[in-house]
Order: C-alpha cells, then sequence, then structure tokens
C-alpha cells in the first residue's frame, strides 16, 4: 500500500511548512508553486529583522532535501479534477529560459538586460530587469517573458503587428507582408474590412492615439498590389496524396485551403454561389471592399493549389455523403447567410426582404426595386451595410430602427457615423411589432416605442416596451438586419454531426475538428455571425487540426 | 579641390572602430562638430565594418541627442578613397551646417557650462555595458533574430535603445549625485529636473542591484549613498 | 622606470609641394616646442636619400625613441618611414606620420595663415599619439606550403597545374568522378574552335601525371578549419574519410547551367538548350532547316537580375557552326541585347552576319511565343508580329551559381553575392581573392566566365595564391586586436558575432572562457575593440588613449575657432 499522496499549493513558507509536516506524517508530498523559485515574495522582508546578511529559511532547505516531497516550481494547474475519492490535476509547466546549473550568480545579465520592467514583486515601486532573480536569496533567475503584445493577443488571427508594424517603419514592405502572410492569407480585404480590435486595445491610445494597425496593413498589401509586384507563392515541391473538400469558399475555407497548401496537401473547394469569396464577395458593399481587390487576393490564394467549384451546392449538385468517400478530410466553412426572422406577424409580405439576402442581390448584381422609403432593423454592421447600400441604390428614404439607443449599437461606431452622415435617418428605441400591408404588399410597419430597464445578460439595458405607444411608418421596403445563423441544410441526418441549438457546429478549440472525425468546421458556422477575421484565424487552426489528423492518419 | 581649414582628420583603419564615447568626448573637449566618413556600403574593405561604425555612431548622436546636443552636429557619411570631389563637398556641406549652428552651445538645448556635464555623463553612458551590449547585439536580432529566434526590426532595436539611453543617462546622473553627497530622491530630482517619482525608482532599482544604500533618515525623507565600491567605479 | 619619451619630427618640404603653400619653417620652429620633442628637423624631400639618413643619424644620435614624419600620405611612404626606423635601430612601430600635404598645402593653397596653422595643430596631434605608441613585433605564423584547389574543371585544373609547376605540392579536389567540369559537355571553344573535350582531356592527363598532385575525385568536403598558412581540410571519397594540411585554397567550384524548365515550351527535343545542340554537334545528330535561338531566357529577369554575358558568344558561336555544316540552314537569334566584347568576338558576330545569321532584337514585355512549328516575334521596327517557321529553337539559358556554393562558402567562411556566386574580396583591388586571406577564386565560381577568361583568372589566382606559399612563414602587420585585459573578458562572444573574418573565438583557459584573436587573420578593423563592454579588446597604434590623445591635442590650444 503506497503512502497517501497530497498536493500542496503555492510554495510561501506558510506553504513549505505545510509540504514539511505532511512529509513528516509519511505522505507523499507534491508542492506546486507558480513562480520560478520557492519562498514567496514576503521572504525579503526578512532582511528587516536581520539588517545586512541574508537570511534564509531553514524550511527551504529542508523542503528542498526531503524524500518525499517533490517540488513543482514555475508551474500552473490547469485542470482539476475528482474522481473515486481522488483528484486529478494537469499542470503546465512554464519554459524555464535560465539553465540553473549553469548559472553562478554573477547577475551580469541584469545588469544588461534592456527591458525594465515595473518590479511586481516590491509593489510596482521600482523597476526590476526581465531576467531577474526571484528574490535575492534564493537566487531562482528567470526570463520573466510576458504575453503577447496587447495588440497581437486582441487580434483573433494573432497577427505579429509588432513585427509588421516595425518592417514598415524600416521601409521593408515586402517582408512586412510576409510577416503578415504567416498567418493570414487576406491582407488586402482585411487590411480594408477589418473592425480591427487591435487598435481598441492599442496601448498608444492612452498617449494620443492607436496606431493604425489596420490601415498599414492595407498600405503594404496595396503596396505591392500597386506596384505590380507579384505575391510569392509559396508551396511545396511535392504535394502529399491525400485531398480536403473544403465546403464554401468564403474566409475560412480559404485561408485553411491557403494554409494546406503551405503544408502540401490539395484542397478542391465547393460553393453554392456563382463566385468564391463568401460573405467577403455577397456581405460587404462593394463600396468598402470591391470585387476586382477581393478576386486578386482570391486568385492568389487558389493559385497555391486550391481547385475552385462554383455553383455547386453541396447536398444539390453533390451529396455529402459523396464527398465524405472521396476526400480524406472535410472542411465545412459555409458562414452563416440565413436572416433571423423577426418573428412578427405580416412577415411573408412583398418588400420584406432580409439583411443577406438583400446584400447579396446587390452584389449579384441584381436590380433592386428601389422606391419609396426603406427600413432597416437592427443595430449591428450587416445594418449599417443594409441601410447605406440602399441608400445608395437610390431609396428616398433610409431609416434604421434600434430597440435600444445609440451607445448600446454593436456596429463599429465609424459606420454609424458614416450612416448619419449620408443620410440615414435613426430612430432609437422603437421594436417592430407587426408588417402591415394591403394586397399581399407591404405598405408599412407597426412599431411600439421601448425603454430602458435593467441591463439583461449582456450587460446591455434591456427595453421594455411602452404600453399604448404604437405607431405606424408608412414604407414599401423592410430589410430585418438583427442576425443571421447557418444553413445546415446540406448536412445528412445519418451523418451523426452534432449540431448546437444556434445551429452551429460544436468542435473542438484545438483542432477544429467535430464530433465527427475527418469532419472540420470553422468561421461564422461555427462561432455564429463575427468579424471576418476571426473566420480567418480558426480556417487556419483548422487547417493545422487536419494536417494533424491526415498525418496520424498516415501514420497508422 | 579645397575646404574649410577647420576640419582635422584623425584616421582609423575602419568606422567600425568608431567607438561612441569618443565622440562624446571630442564634444565634450570642445569640437563643434564630428564628421565619420567611411566606405560605401557593400564596398567596405573591412566587408562589414561600415554597417557596424554606422549603428554606432546612430547611438552615439541618439545619446547625445537626448542629453541636449544638436543632432546635426555629428554626420555619418560615405565616401570612397577614389572620390575627392565627393569628400570636399561633404565636408564644405558639413562646414556649412556647423557655421550655421555657430559655436558648442549655441544651438543647444541645455547652455554651456551644463552641457559639459551632461556630455561627460553621455560619454559615461556609452561606455558601460548595458548600451554596448544591447548595440552590439543589434546587427544579429535585426537579422538572424535571438536565441528564440524572433527577429526584431530596426525601429523596434532603436525604440530599446533610446528607453536605455533615457533610463542609464538617469541612472548615471544619480550615481555622480551621490557621489558627491548623500542625497534624498526629492533633492535630487530637483537638482536634476526629473519627476521625483522617476527618481526614486530608479535609486530603487540601483538599491536591487546593491549599488546604493540608505544612507540616513532625514525627518521623513531618507538619504541614500553609494555603498558598493564598484558603483564608485562605474559613477566615475 | 617610465622611460624619457624623445621625439624627433621631420617636416618636409615636398620640394615646394608643400613649402609653397605653408610656412615650414614656422612649422619646424613650432615642433620644437611641443611637449617631449627633442629634435626636430626640416628636409627638403624626406622621403630621399639625404632624409632618410638624417631620421637614421637622429635616431642614433638623439637618442630618439618616436619618430614623426610632417610629409604626405601614409599610403605611399608609411611603410618607406618605417622601415628608416627599422635601419635606424627603432622599432618600426615607434613611429607616426603626419599628412600635412594632403590635409594641407593641397586643399588650403590661397590659405597660408590657416593652413599653417591647421599643420600645426596635426603635428601636434600626430606628436600627442606618438608618444602612446608602443613597440610592436610582426606577427609570424608557419606556411604549410601545400594548396588545394577546389573544383576539376578547367579552372581548377589550370590554377593546379600552374602552382603545382612552381613547385608546391597542390590537392586538387572534384565532387564529379571525372575531371573536366563543363567543358566535358561543350562542343568547340570560340573564338578559335578548338575541341573541347581533348582540352579537357589534355589538362586532366598532366594533372593526374603531375607528380605534385593528388587528385581526389568524387571528393566531397566535410570541413575546413583553421586560416591562411594552416587550414585543416578533411574531406570524404566514397564514404572515407581523409584529413589533411593546406596553407591556401583556390575555389573553383565552377557554375551550372539553368535547364529552363517551363520556359518556351522547353522540351529536350524540338526545344533545347545551347548545351543540347552541343551534344547534338558532337554526336553529328544535328539536322534542321531552321533554327531559332532565343536569348536571355531566364535571365536579366526579376528573379535572375545578372547577365550571364557568356551566352551571346556561345549563341554566335553555335550559329556560325551551322551555317557551316549547312549553309541553307536559316539561323535566327533573337536578342535583348548582344555581348560580343573584345577585337575576337566583334569579328565572329560580324562574321555570323555575313554567313547569313539574322539578328532580330525582341522587348522583354512582349517575348517571343514559341509553338509547334513557328515562333512568333514583335519586330519593335516594323511594330508588328514576324511568324518564323521553325523545326529547332535553342533556348541560350544563363549559367547559375553551382549548388555546393552555400554549403562552400559556410566551410570557409566567406560571402556570396545575391546570385549566390562567390563574392570576391573588392571588385577593383582583390578580383580573385577572398575578404578573408589565403582563400582565392576563379572562374565560373566567381561570375560566368569563357574559357579563356576562366584560364586567365586561374593562373592569376594560382599566382596570388602562391604568394603566401613562397613565404616559410607568414608575417602580418602587428596592427590588429589585441586582448590587452584578459581578466576584464567575460567570453561573452558578443565581438566573435561581429567579426567580419572570423579572426576572434572562444576558447577555455584556466580563467573560464575568454576570447582568442587570430592575429593572421585579424585586418584590424577594430569592431571588437567599438563593440566590447569590458574594454578587454584594443587595436594596436589605434588604442582608445591614442585616439583620445589626438583629440584632446586638437582641442586643447585651439590655434583658431
Amino acid at each position: 500500500m503506497s503512502a497517501k499522496r497530497v498536493i500542496i499549493f503555492g510554495g510561501d513558507p506558510a506553504g513549505v511548512a505545510a509540504a514539511l509536516a505532511q512529509a513528516e506524517a509519511g505522505m507523499q508530498v507534491t508542492l506546486i508553486e507558480p513562480s520560478p523559485g520557492l519562498g514567496g515574495e514576503r521572504l525579503s522582508q526578512t532582511q528587516l529583522v536581520v539588517d545586512g546578511s541574508a537570511f534564509v529559511d531553514p524550511n527551504l532547505e529542508a523542503v528542498k532535501k526531503h524524500p518525499n516531497i517533490r517540488i513543482i516550481t514555475n508551474a500552473q494547474v490547469e485542470h482539476a479534477a475528482a474522481e473515486n475519492g481522488s483528484y486529478r490535476l494537469r499542470v503546465r509547466r512554464n519554459t524555464a529560459r535560465v539553465d540553473l546549473e549553469k548559472c553562478n550568480d554573477c547577475r551580469a545579465c541584469m545588469r544588461v538586460c534592456p527591458i525594465h520592467m515595473y518590479d511586481d514583486f516590491n509593489e510596482g515601486l521600482g523597476f526590476r530587469t526581465a531576467i531577474d532573480f526571484f528574490n535575492p536569496e534564493t537566487g531562482t533567475y528567470n526570463i520573466f517573458k510576458e504575453d503577447m503584445p496587447v495588440c497581437q493577443a486582441t487580434c483573433p488571427a494573432n497577427l505579429d503587428i509588432r513585427s509588421y508594424v516595425g518592417l514598415i517603419a524600416d521601409g521593408k514592405y515586402e517582408e512586412s507582408l510576409a510577416k503578415i502572410r504567416e498567418r493570414l492569407p487576406f491582407a488586402l480585404s482585411i487590411g480594408r474590412v477589418c473592425p480591427h480590435p487591435c487598435e481598441t486595445a492599442c496601448n498608444r491610445g492612452y498617449v494620443d492615439e492607436p496606431i493604425s494597425i489596420c490601415t498599414l496593413k492595407r498600405f503594404v498589401a496595396d503596396y505591392e498590389m500597386n506596384n505590380e509586384i507579384p505575391p510569392p507563392v509559396d508551396v511545396p515541391d511535392e504535394f502529399h496524396k491525400e485531398k480536403v473538400a473544403l465546403i464554401g469558399a468564403g474566409p475560412a475555407s480559404l485561408s485553411c485551403g491557403y494554409f494546406l497548401a503551405k503544408a502540401g496537401y490539395r484542397s478542391v473547394c465547393f460553393e453554392a454561389l456563382p463566385e468564391p469569396g463568401g460573405m467577403f464577395r455577397y456581405g460587404i458593399p462593394e463600396y468598402r471592399l470591391s470585387t476586382p481587390t477581393l478576386m486578386y487576393e482570391i486568385n492568389w490564394i487558389l493559385s497555391h493549389g486550391i481547385e475552385l467549384r462554383c455553383n455547386t451546392r453541396v447536398g444539390k449538385d453533390i451529396s455529402f455523403a459523396d464527398i465524405q468517400k472521396e476526400y480524406d478530410a472535410i472542411f465545412i466553412g459555409v458562414g452563416a447567410h440565413t436572416g433571423i426572422k423577426l418573428q412578427i406577424k405580416g412577415e411573408e409580405l412583398e418588400g420584406v426582404v432580409d439583411g443577406v439576402d438583400f446584400l447579396r442581390d446587390v452584389n449579384m448584381g441584381k436590380p433592386v426595386n428601389a422606391k419609396g422609403k426603406v427600413i432597416v432593423i437592427g443595430g449591428g454592421n450587416v445594418a449599417m451595410d443594409a441601410a447605406r447600400v440602399s441608400w445608395r441604390e437610390g431609396f428616398d428614404e433610409v431609416h434604421v430602427l434600434y430597440r435600444r439607443t445609440k451607445k448600446e449599437m454593436p456596429a463599429s461606431p465609424w459606420e454609424i457615423d458614416a450612416a448619419e452622415h449620408e443620410g440615414v435617418k435613426f430612430q432609437y428605441l422603437v421594436a417592430p411589432i407587426e408588417v402591415v400591408g394591403k394586397n399581399g404588399k407591404m405598405t408599412g410597419l407597426k412599431c411600439l416605442r421601448m425603454q430602458l430597464g435593467e441591463p439583461d445578460a449582456s450587460g446591455r439595458r434591456r427595453p421594455v416596451p411602452i404600453e399604448g405607444s404604437e405607431f405606424v411608418i408608412e414604407a414599401e421596403t423592410l430589410i430585418p438586419a438583427i442576425s443571421q445563423r447557418p444553413d445546415l441544410s446540406f448536412v445528412p441526418e445519418e451523418g451523426g454531426l452534432n449540431i448546437t441549438r444556434w445551429n452551429t457546429f460544436h468542435v473542438d478549440q484545438q483542432t477544429f475538428m467535430t464530433n465527427v472525425p475527418g469532419i472540420f468546421s470553422a468561421g461564422d458556422v461555427e462561432t455564429g455571425p463575427d468579424i471576418a477575421i476571426r473566420a480567418c484565424a480558426n480556417g487556419r487552426k483548422a487547417a493545422d487540426g487536419i494536417i494533424q489528423y491526415l498525418q496520424a492518419k498516415g501514420s497508422k | 579641390m579645397q575646404y574649410t581649414t577647420d576640419v582635422r582628420i584623425i584616421r582609423l583603419m575602419c568606422t567600425g572602430r568608431v567607438d561612441p564615447p569618443m565622440l562624446a568626448d571630442a564634444f565634450m573637449k570642445g569640437a563643434d562638430g564630428v564628421m565619420v566618413v567611411g566606405c560605401h556600403f557593400g564596398d567596405c574593405h573591412y566587408i562589414t565594418g561600415n554597417y557596424q561604425g554606422k549603428i554606432k555612431v546612430g547611438l552615439a548622436s541618439r545619446t547625445l541627442d537626448y542629453v541636449g546636443l544638436n543632432p546635426r552636429r555629428v554626420s555619418f557619411s560615405q565616401c570612397s578613397s577614389a572620390e575627392g570631389e565627393r569628400f570636399v563637398n561633404m565636408v564644405s556641406a558639413f562646414d556649412q551646417t556647423i557655421r550655421e549652428l555657430g559655436p558648442l552651445g549655441n544651438a543647444e538645448r541645455v547652455a554651456l557650462p551644463e552641457l559639459k556635464d551632461k556630455l561627460a555623463i553621455a560619454k559615461t553612458v556609452l561606455s558601460r555595458e548595458k548600451i554596448r551590449w544591447v548595440v552590439g547585439k543589434f546587427t544579429e536580432f535585426t537579422t538572424t533574430g535571438n536565441k528564440y529566434g524572433e527577429r526584431f526590426t530596426e525601429h523596434e532595436m532603436w525604440r530599446t535603445l533610446d528607453t536605455i539611453i533615457m533610463d542609464e543617462v538617469a541612472t548615471y546622473e544619480i550615481l555622480r549625485e551621490l557621489e558627491n553627497a548623500p542625497a534624498s530622491a526629492k533633492e535630487m530630482a530637483a537638482k536634476l529636473k526629473l519627476p521625483p517619482p522617476h527618481v526614486l525608482k530608479y535609486v530603487l532599482a540601483l538599491q536591487r542591484r546593491g549599488f546604493v544604500g540608505l544612507a540616513e533618515i532625514d525627518g521623513t525623507s531618507p538619504r541614500y549613498q553609494i555603498v558598493d565600491p564598484m558603483a564608485k567605479e562605474e559613477a566615475a | 622606470m617610465a622611460e624619457e619619451i624623445r621625439i624627433g619630427v621631420f617636416v618636409c618640404d615636398c620640394g615646394s609641394n608643400i613649402a609653397g603653400y605653408l610656412k615650414v619653417s614656422e612649422l619646424a620652429e613650432y615642433a620644437k616646442t611641443l611637449p617631449n620633442v627633442v629634435y626636430v628637423k626640416e628636409n627638403l624631400y624626406t622621403c630621399s636619400e639625404s632624409g632618410i639618413n638624417e631620421i637614421k643619424a637622429a635616431v642614433k644620435e638623439q637618442d630618439l625613441n618616436r619618430v614623426v614624419v610632417a610629409s604626405c600620405t601614409p599610403r605611399t611612404h608609411e611603410p618607406l618611414f618605417r622601415e628608416t626606423c627599422a635601419e635606424g635601430g627603432l622599432n618600426p612601430y615607434l613611429f607616426e606620420m603626419v599628412n600635412i600635404r594632403d590635409q594641407c598645402s593641397w586643399v588650403h593653397m590661397q590659405e597660408k595663415e590657416e593652413g599653417t596653422a591647421k599643420a600645426k595643430d596635426l603635428i601636434r596631434m600626430g606628436v600627442a599619439k606618438a608618444s602612446l605608441l608602443q613597440p610592436q613585433e610582426p606577427i609570424e605564423s608557419p606556411m604549410d606550403p601545400r594548396a588545394m584547389v577546389i573544383g576539376g574543371g578547367i579552372s581548377g585544373m589550370t590554377s593546379a597545374l600552374a602552382l603545382a609547376n612552381r613547385g608546391y605540392q597542390v590537392t586538387l579536389v572534384e565532387k564529379a568522378a571525372e575531371l573536366g567540369g563543363l567543358l566535358l559537355q561543350l562542343d568547340k571553344i570560340g573564338p578559335a574552335n578548338a575541341d573541347a573535350a581533348s582540352v579537357a582531356e589534355k589538362h586532366a592527363q598532366q594533372v593526374q601525371g603531375h607528380p605534385k598532385i593528388k587528385t581526389l575525385t568524387a571528393t566531397k568536403i566535410d570541413a575546413i578549419n583553421g586560416y591562411i598558412g594552416n587550414f585543416k581540410v578533411t574531406t570524404s571519397t566514397n564514404g572515407v574519410q581523409e584529413e589533411f594540411g593546406v596553407g591556401v585554397i583556390v575555389v573553383a567550384t565552377g557554375a551550372r547551367v539553368l535547364k529552363p524548365v517551363g520556359l518556351f515550351n522547353y522540351d529536350g527535343e524540338k526545344v533545347i538548350t545551347q548545351l543540347e545542340l552541343e551534344s547534338l554537334f558532337k554526336k553529328g545528330a544535328f539536322n534542321a532547316k531552321n533554327v531559332v535561338m532565343i536569348q536571355c531566357v531566364g535571365a536579366r529577369n526579376e528573379e535572375r537580375k545578372y547577365c550571364s554575358r557568356i551566352c551571346c558568344m556561345v549563341a554566335i558561336k553555335n550559329a556560325i557552326a551551322i551555317k557551316e555544316r549547312s549553309p541553307d540552314t536559316g539561323v535566327h537569334i533573337l536578342y535583348r541585347d548582344i555581348q560580343a566584347y573584345g577585337t575576337e568576338n566583334e569579328e565572329l558576330y560580324q562574321y555570323a552576319k555575313q554567313l547569313g545569321v539574322r539578328f532580330l532584337k525582341y522587348d522583354q514585355a512582349k517575348p517571343p511565343k514559341v509553338e509547334e512549328g513557328r515562333v512568333t516575334v514583335y519586330h519593335h521596327l516594323l511594330g508588328r508580329d514576324l511568324e518564323l517557321p521553325v523545326d529547332l529553337v535553342v533556348l541560350s539559358t544563363p549559367l547559375i551559381a553551382g549548388e555546393d556554393n552555400e554549403t562552400i562558402s559556410r566551410l570557409l567562411r566567406v560571402s556570396l553575392d545575391e546570385n549566390k556566386f562567390f563574392l570576391e574580396g573588392h571588385v577593383k583591388l582583390k578580383p580573385l581573392d577572398f575578404a578573408n586571406d589565403g582563400i582565392y577564386l576563379c572562374g565560373n565560381a566567381h561570375y560566368p566566365a569563357t574559357v579563356r577568361e576562366a584560364i586567365s583568372q586561374a593562373l592569376g589566382a594560382a599566382s596570388r595564391a602562391s604568394i603566401p606559399l613562397s613565404r616559410d612563414v607568414m608575417t602580418v602587420e602587428p596592427i590588429v586586436s589585441t586582448l590587452v585585459d584578459e581578466d576584464a573578458c567575460r567570453g561573452c562572444g558578443l565581438c566573435v558575432a561581429l567579426c567580419p573574418y572570423g579572426a576572434l573565438e572562444i576558447v577555455r583557459t584556466e580563467k573560464g572562457r575568454k576570447v582568442k584573436v587570430i592575429p593572421v587573420a585579424c585586418k584590424g578593423c577594430g569592431v571588437c575593440a567599438a563593440t566590447c563592454y569590458q574594454h578587454a579588446l584594443t587595436i594596436n597604434s589605434y588604442t582608445d588613449e591614442q585616439i583620445g590623445q589626438q583629440i584632446e591635442a586638437f582641442l586643447e590650444t585651439g590655434t583658431e575657432g
């Protein structure tokens, strides 16, 4: 019968004392401490007691020598689970960046370290260097490496912003673009449409204004395109024999295909619509991202070894089962192209057209009956696009209805400002309750005024209807743009794919594999409606997942 | 080919030999301008020496600029031994610049007697290991990258060096003050025209490195002094 | 303890070169007032026999231990005066030269007063530095009188033979199984129409029969360590390793012909390269009625910006060969520019035109189109497309850098240019040497060359290489880096990474890791001294103190604003 095992978190003097006590009692003790050395922050204060001389807690030496104690420093507990009266822990050790065997405590490293940071062991009173001893007595040196810079951490694709902006500062534009393309193939498009959360996070904003990260990306991409520098196509000489099917030709699928090709895997991309690009092509209006620019970029991506089959709707022109048979892995990136209904009366009347459908029709060049007044419902970026496109299509008046106030609108503020500036009229605290019509055609929208109540689960104040405030806005066209969800009707039920109640796939967040091995998914179809760069980012992660999957399969 | 008689040439084997403190030294001793002239890039007799020269001169001029010197007084130019005409033009143009600026102290942010003290600090900073270590890694970090394979841009390296210049100048100014007599953070802040919290941080960092210790407590404010003989040497 | 510094200053009139524009006697008088100066002499020509004798005499009689000459440029005269000091019994590195001709009399001809004042400053600065000069001994290192030639093509063989005929032991290393290189694939060599194979064979026989040459074929080089006079080479032949020492290395690794895969419908049958055309000649298998040659295929473009230089003459040579074989065959050469430098080549160019070879210039932006049976090319004078009937298309492709260049450059620690050819030490001053001493280059390894050029370069490189080989001991100027403060050195290697010559290394000593200077390899640029944060390294005769003294001396009195 082996001894009972005990885990103690924290290597400060109390933790050390507890570990010794338990070990003396015959337990097998594991001591886990997140910082590189035992002793805790308080130890250096013992100097105040015994002035001048180094004072080391005798327990510290004892705990290191005790045969029953295993010490794991510089490590965090990631996961703990209780089972059958015992615990299982997953511990992640941070990289040790100093070889303590070789270190002889000369402190030369500290004297030359260029990185100064507030000394967090000393309440930020002084500076310490990035390489530092944990506390002067134990002399456990380590390089404290912080996480990514805030901009990079905020970016869904974790672009190495610091490097590519710095390379632009050095005038090395092509290298800068190459740096971006290490993680994102869509520099031209994302440089135009991204709502750039990185800039919101940028620390420079505290000084004056954030670095224009997004526009800088656009600049280097435009520089290459406008100077007719051929973009590099860097793929291995030989491709693997496995083939991957990409369903949908949007940002997620194309990013996935791009990174697969770079790793030497060919893919075939099935697109239901006549042209590739997904939401880039059919959701984003021309004035934000022009089709020739987008096509320039997509053609370059396709040239890496992605075969494109347009006008091929899976489930209609080719069955999902056939694809499953023919390809070694499947990536589903069909996006979210179905508008969510308002769930009000009269929604079936002629003149009601969903936001994404409306944008797609305009982008496909279909004629729009742009007469009279149009009402757009919603406060997101799709609503703003729909409103601004409507105005360009020639409606006499464009009204945006939103049930909360401008402050709560999820759309990017510059989009709202631009829409207002262009002449779109906003009506806040208004909710639709019925589409009124005559002879099957809509003639107006009955609305209700709202007021803001208590905050809801999303943290925004919940709109509460004001009794008896109904009124009708006369309009011939209504564009609801409240949200979208994926259309997964092509997925056969017998395939066993788990679909969430938001009509999205549930995937493993590391590999982006669905519950069915070999089927991967990312983009709006996995996250629900989200920004393009997240789709690109997850497409890349899915490509990594697919590569791992194929390699594991191949090695069997 | 004639040029001004105000220029004196000091022969070095290569611009790579230019050690940043030499520039500070020249200004301290009263030069009004320093030109470093080397081979053209890619045509250096010492292969890559001139690249190192450019980085070192860049560092020196940034440091001198930070302590108050007009950076136009430092020039790094290139000229081959077959380009006499070009050399004359360069010297004449630089001479013109210096004439516009006038004698040292005339076009500076800091007036003369004080400027010399500041230049002495700059010379110390440029001779010390921290800045030299980082500038020595400049080429490696911008071309092949560090141990983790991260490559830095020149822009980043210069930004890092700029912050080191700032820290080191403050640090050595404080050490010099303490060399004279123990002082409190507030007293030094007033003298060095630095915000007192900054001075305190530098003092605490010095204390952590074991250079500075508590001398006495005067009322409520502690006075610091140099405790490590090595630090005295550094300050000297 | 400290010796008394006794400086002698010699001021040169240089006839009227200096004396015509500066007040030399005033300079001499001024020099007498400088600290440590015990003797001053004005000479009409210091570099003349009498001037030199005066220096020698003064060193002895006045017991001088430093000499300063204020005259012309050290570029021409420093060696002479150093030798003079040595003959006078003074260490030659206790000599300092002040250039009052190039820096004063020549450039300040109209300003006698100011020029003289400046010359005084310069002399004062020179004297100040001289006081701090230290004696130096020339650095000597034994010379291994053996050579290695890498590459068994025409350049390598020529070089090896030239060295061996001078009596040096040579090891010739070739990676292929037989000697000859690119020549083995050629038909005739222009302009004299010699048979390429027999030239190669003749050389190979001479090489293999030479008692001083050891030939290692099918051999690759695994490692090269050391420096001039003392290289250690490890090779392996069919898995058998061999180690030997050499004093110098000649790089003659040659180049490859670009295979134009994917260009102009290249298929190796109807569309071939010049090299393949020559093998058709050799086999006697050439029979075509209409030939079109296209120049600059895969060269002078974005990917390869350089001109391969020899392809024009190759095309002209082969066009003539075709015309001489079958005069009825139509030959068109589609070119962007023609390189036919030198009298023979120009004659051949004209001769080809006489024979009826037609030269058509095409535009890079509108390249010819190769289709079955015809080539379409845009004629820029006619302003329209021309259709040329064709049954054989010959593509002139450039020579590209050898595939082993990167490996060899790493082994030798020498540089490559942007096209991966080997980079010479200096375009004009050291065209056959590498920047690193004791390593030389010739032939296609450097840049595409004709056989003639390759041979002249090979002879030149051999001649350069035999200069150090002819000495038992390498003597190098002692103006090199030295570790003056071993205790301060932390062995961090910062200087090692920046040394352009690989002249520094980290060694383990009793005191721990320390840097070690390899003086023979060091050129004294000073990057290490300017980098060391411990100030442990310095450069002889250019120490921080000496330079600081010069600055000090310039600014101490301030003869003028």
